[in-house]
């Protein structure tokens, strides 16, 4: 036997004794983009948890001098080894009265690293002050360069952007799992047991498909309690939103528990004398849990728009919170636009993680069915 | 009160009726029927294989899946000797009881890809049976697959291999392995190698006669390729349009059908030697009726070359018109028809 | 066989489908001829290739497929054109498609759009390839319906395919096929989908337009019993390659090569006594990629030669006038090619 037809068949005994995941996973590393755009959603992720760290300006402390400033540069070959921030002034035009900033060249501020600043908590429940960059100016104090600018209470626009990506992902992970909970129970139920509950659950999905999602949003969104908690009403908002995306979960739910009832290996488990619950648990969730995978990553970027549409409404999370659309709601208007450009960047992450979810979405349904 | 009257027959169904409800509307009103298996009655033998034929919608592989009660009969009976010499009536047990008798009558199915699991290895495929039917232990289990594996021709050291591994002929081993597990004394294969290739039929065909003659099985053969039940059957049932038509030894069948349909179902099976081309051809005209509008009087009357007006008019019954022939036609009797063996 | 009487004359022909994971070589190095009004048998299992000569015929190959190799003369009217070597969508395939070549398939649902009626479809078909208008091809359109025997033409024709029950579409698809009085059939297993009794009748119609339009068939099907009853020559195939050809009394009574043979040993016979165990080919067909080398079918052949079946591959050579044969058993291994 050559070397080569021993390749073969090695190769061929991984394949026959590959379980539907290592297929699935073998499928989808084929799908560079999709690939691609999972690293980036982990990256998302891991912004979102280390958010803090990142930003090392508090994000919801004002500091009205500094309104409206532009965003600054790093240069990082300006004479010395550390990477530099030239100084700002700011001043009053005195014909516009607008606050016009300065750059002073000759004022070079140092950035270090890993500084300590403002007080957060790991995970929820370690302290630390760690920060991975600041700049240090003449006093000595340890102060943050704007690198996204400013917004109209001086508060740095990159460090509420990290912080805003904690509500606006995790929206669509407690969104599609509510959605995935009632897709799973009411779409399994229609599909399992059919005639009159299969008929009404049907029905229900129907009429809220066929709502105009915008009007009833408004009105649900403003019936949400003007004093509720930024926690109450994050919630609210994002069971709204559920209530909407679990009728696709819950067809996909459905269709497969029809089809599969009908398949011969069912009715072989069954006529073997598996009980019921052994043929849902062990032959027919395995069959459609990778294409509900697939169908929930699809979801999420549906959920973030929402989320995102709703906040910029005013409808959706309100300050205190930051969320990058409450974050968009300050580039409401054209004038401030057109001022202020840099307001409208918290759109930038929208896109590109709306992108990344759906990229990722894609690679998913195409590796869910490894054996077609 | 269930009875087997003839000691040698294992099963029989008498009367076994299967509707499907047609739905229509807004509310799903029922508004008709689909006579699918329609008062047909027949018997198996122990050790014996019965042929099962007819075309597609004739209500074959629903009867042999109320059989399995894989579906449940609208009425009817269907008398189970067990292995303990019990006589049960399937048809009447519930969901529950059913399932202690499950394991003696096995199936094995027509389709090698859809009737396995892709997600599970084929010592949880094949074990599946067992551990469900109460053997815990997993070295007892994997035992027992291997012997079954070697049994249809498989090599035990696949076990943990998938079954997107295999070829459409060996996953069928598989699926015949499975039906095996639990030691059957009923099989009811429906269309085991309709859908493998030729050269791999025959395969197929040779190990189930092989493990007929080992495990004293007995079979209950649905098929529509009349040379493969010709083949691997010792009796023949032809059904039309959910009825059953005619009863009989293969041979005596193929020589000398009783029924029409028989005779124009046989002489359409095209015969693989050009040098006995039919010099005259009689094929049937029509379409098959309509299992859910089905004509007055016998259903094959509007295709039937010998019809006279009782047929349009009258139900035929099925009746033993010889020794072990039954046959539900008004002219049986008087007819001379014409088989394809001599 | 004297050139001038050959429809159509194919040699060599290679159907290649690239793919991720290699070039799946569906047909690789098929020949055969056939006469006008003759009836041609191409035989084989899953994966011989044989729906694929009859798509590459008319170079309706689905995607990523492609002719790789080879020609397909196509002779009528002194005209005499390689198909492999015009462009698919050329006018002049375009001409050749339907009105010269027609075919049918196994499955006459799909072949139908399910939103125009099928006799809209066939009126279509009439008037883009002959010179009616909508009036005349109307008229032939009915009288086709009642050609394949379908009953109540005038108002069958306004039906939708899923109005009719499988036999009528295919009486239909056959219908459509006809339109234009093609000069060849290609039929893609007709009668697959079938119940025996419809099968017997699409076969009988078969036969009888080809007597009464001169037409040659090409029957592609697995059905043993089919190419027996119906065809005048037959072509064997095995995993993309040309085993065996001949008339069908050579193939069926006279075979040479051993997958022939085993092929028809393995068919249950309504002849055979019951009981009776088959003989068998052993082992089963290998997947598309990873095929044998040198001839595809040593490892499961009963005459296999080691060193030599194994290592080089058969030509498809005539053996005489009419048969032609590959495998090494029949011509001399020194003589191959590597």
């Amino acid at each position: 036997m050559t070397t080569e037809e021993k390749n073969i068949l090695i190769e061929e005994d991984v394949v026959s004794v590959a379980s539907q995941w290592q297929l699935m996973w073998w499928r989808f590393k084929k799908h560079k983009a999709a690939l691609i755009a999972t690293t980036i959603v982990i990256l998302f992720y891991l912004i979102a948890i280390f958010a803090p760290f990142l930003a090392s300006s508090n994000p919801n402390e004002s500091n009205v001098p500094v309104a409206y400033l532009p965003p600054q540069t790093i240069k990082f070959f300006d004479g010395g080894i550390r990477p530099v921030v030239h100084e700002v002034i700011g001043s009053r035009d005195p014909e516009t009265y607008k606050k016009v900033y300065t750059t002073d060249p000759n004022n070079k501020l140092p950035v270090k690293f890993f500084v300590d600043g403002y007080e957060w908590k790991l995970f929820g429940f370690i302290k630390t002050t760690k920060h991975l960059y600041a700049v240090e100016d003449k006093e000595g104090n340890i102060i943050s360069p704007y690198l996204l600018g400013s917004d109209k209470q001086g508060r740095d626009l990159l460090a509420r952007i990290l912080i805003g990506t904690r509500l606006s992902l995790s929206i669509g992970l407690i969104g599609v799992t509510f959605s995935l909970i009632l897709g799973i129970v009411l779409g399994g139920a229609s599909g399992y047991y059919g005639g009159w509950i299969d008929t009404i659950v049907q029905r229900i999905i129907e009429i809220t498909r066929s709502i105009p999602t915008i009007p009833l949003w408004i009105a649900l969104g403003a019936s949400v309690p003007r004093d509720w908690s930024v926690v109450k009403i994050y919630f609210a908002i994002t069971i709204i939103i559920s209530l909407f995306v679990w009728t696709d979960l819950g067809r996909v739910v459905r269709g497969r528990f029809l089809a599969l009832r009908e398949e011969d290996f069912v009715t072989a488990a069954k006529l073997a004398g598996a009980s019921d619950r052994r043929i849902i648990l062990r032959h027919m969730v395995p069959y459609f849990a990778s294409h509900l995978i697939a169908s929930t990553s699809l979801a999420i970027p549906f959920m973030i728009i929402s989320e995102t549409a709703l906040s910029f409404l005013g409808l959706g999370l309100r300050p205190p919170a930051v969320s990058w659309g409450v974050l968009l709601q300050a580039a409401q208007n054209v004038q401030t636009v057109a001022l202020y450009w840099w307001l409208t960047l918290p759109a930038v992450p929208v896109t590109i993680a709306v992108l990344a979810f759906n990229f990722m979405g894609d690679g998913l349904r195409d590796a869910a069915d490894p054996y077609g | 009160m269930t009875q087997i009257d003839d000691q040698n027959n294992i099963l029989e169904v008498n009367n076994l009726t299967k509707f499907f409800p047609i739905k229509s509307g807004f509310f799903k009103r029922v508004v008709g029927h689909v006579r699918a298996v329609d008062d047909v009655s027949f018997t198996l033998k122990q050790g014996e294989t019965l042929g099962l034929v007819g075309e597609s919608g004739c209500g074959k592989t629903t009867a042999s899946r109320c059989v399995l009660r894989a579906i449940d009969p609208t009425s009817g009976q269907i008398n189970f000797t067990t292995s303990n010499g019990n006589n049960v009536d399937m048809a009447a047990l519930s969901n529950r009881e059913i399932r202690p008798i499950r394991k003696e009558i096995q199936m094995i199915f027509q389709d090698p890809f859809s009737s396995l699991n892709a997600r599970m290895t084929l010592l949880d495929i094949v074990g599946e049976p067992l551990l469900v039917n109460g053997m815990k232990n997993r070295e007892e289990r994997l035992e027992r697959v291997s012997e079954l594996l070697t049994l249809v021709g498989l090599r035990p050291e696949y076990m943990q291999r998938y079954p997107h591994a295999f070829s459409g002929g060996e996953r069928q081993r598989i699926g015949i392995a499975r039906a095996l597990a639990l030691n059957p004394r009923v099989v009811v294969a429906d269309e085991p190698v309709s859908a493998l290739d030729v050269s791999v039929q025959a395969q197929v065909i040779n190990l189930l006669m092989d493990l007929q003659e080992q495990l004293k099985l007995t079979y209950l053969f649905v098929a529509h390729d009349l040379s493969v039940v010709k083949q691997i059957s010792d009796r023949v049932a032809v059904m039309y349009v959910g009825k059953m038509v005619e009863i009989a030894d293969t041979n005596k069948l193929f020589e000398k059908p009783l029924h029409p349909y028989t005779e124009a179902l046989l002489n359409a099976v095209p015969v693989p030697d050009p040098r006995q081309r039919k010099t005259e051809k009689k094929h049937l005209s029509g379409e098959v009726a309509n299992p859910a509008n089905p004509p007055q009087g016998c259903y094959f009357n509007p295709r039937c070359p010998y019809v006279q007006d009782i047929c349009k008019t009258t139900k035929p019954t099925l009746e033993e018109v010889k020794p072990g022939r039954f046959v539900s036609c008004h002219r049986a009797k008087e007819l001379d028809l014409s088989g394809i063996i001599k | 066989m004297n050139d001038k009487e050959k429809l159509l004359s194919v040699e060599d022909l290679k159907i290649h489908f690239p793919t991720d994971e290699g070039i799946v070589k569906a047909v690789d190095g098929v020949s055969f001829d056939l006469e006008a009004g003759k009836t041609l048998g191409i035989v084989g299992e899953s994966g011989c290739g044989k729906s694929t000569v009859g798509k590459g015929i008319l170079n309706i190959l689905e995607r990523p497929g492609k002719i790789a190799g080879g020609n397909i003369f196509w002779n009528t009217d002194g005209n005499n054109v390689d198909l492999a070597s015009i462009p698919p969508d050329s006018s002049t395939m375009r001409a050749i498609r339907g009105r010269e070549i027609a075919l049918v398939f196994q499955e006459p649902m799909t072949s139908f759009s399910p939103v125009h009626s099928v006799g809209n479809q066939i009126i279509e078909m009439i008037m883009l390839h002959k010179d009616m208008n909508k009036k005349e091809a109307k008229e032939w359109a009915m009288e086709l319906f009642n050609m394949v025997g379908i009953p109540n033409a005038s108002t069958r024709i306004k039906d939708y395919a899923h109005q009719f029950s499988g036999g009528l579409r295919q009486r239909a698809m056959i219908a459509m096929a006809i339109s234009c009085e093609p000069k060849l059939l290609i039929a893609d297993e007709p009668t697959t989908a079938l119940d025996v009794t419809t099968q017997a009748q699409i076969l009988d119609l078969l036969q009888e337009l080809q007597e009464k339009h001169k037409m040659a068939m090409i029957l592609i099907t697995h059905n043993l019993g089919v190419v027996a009853e119906v065809c005048d020559d037959v072509a064997v195939m095995y995993l993309g390659r040309g085993a065996e050809q001949g008339p069908v009394d050579s193939i069926f009574h006279d075979s040479k090569h051993p997958y022939t043979k085993g092929l028809l040993e393995s068919i249950p016979s309504i002849n055979s006594a019951q009981g009776e165990r088959l003989k068998s080919i052993v082992g089963s067909i290998p997947p598309p990629f990873n095929r044998p080398k040198g001839c595809t079918f040593h490892p499961r052949c009963p005459s296999f030669i080691k060193d030599v079946c194994d290592k080089h591959t058969p030509q498809y050579l005539p053996l005489n006038d009419v048969q032609r044969v590959s495998c090494f058993l029949h011509h001399d291994p020194k003589k191959e090619v590597e």
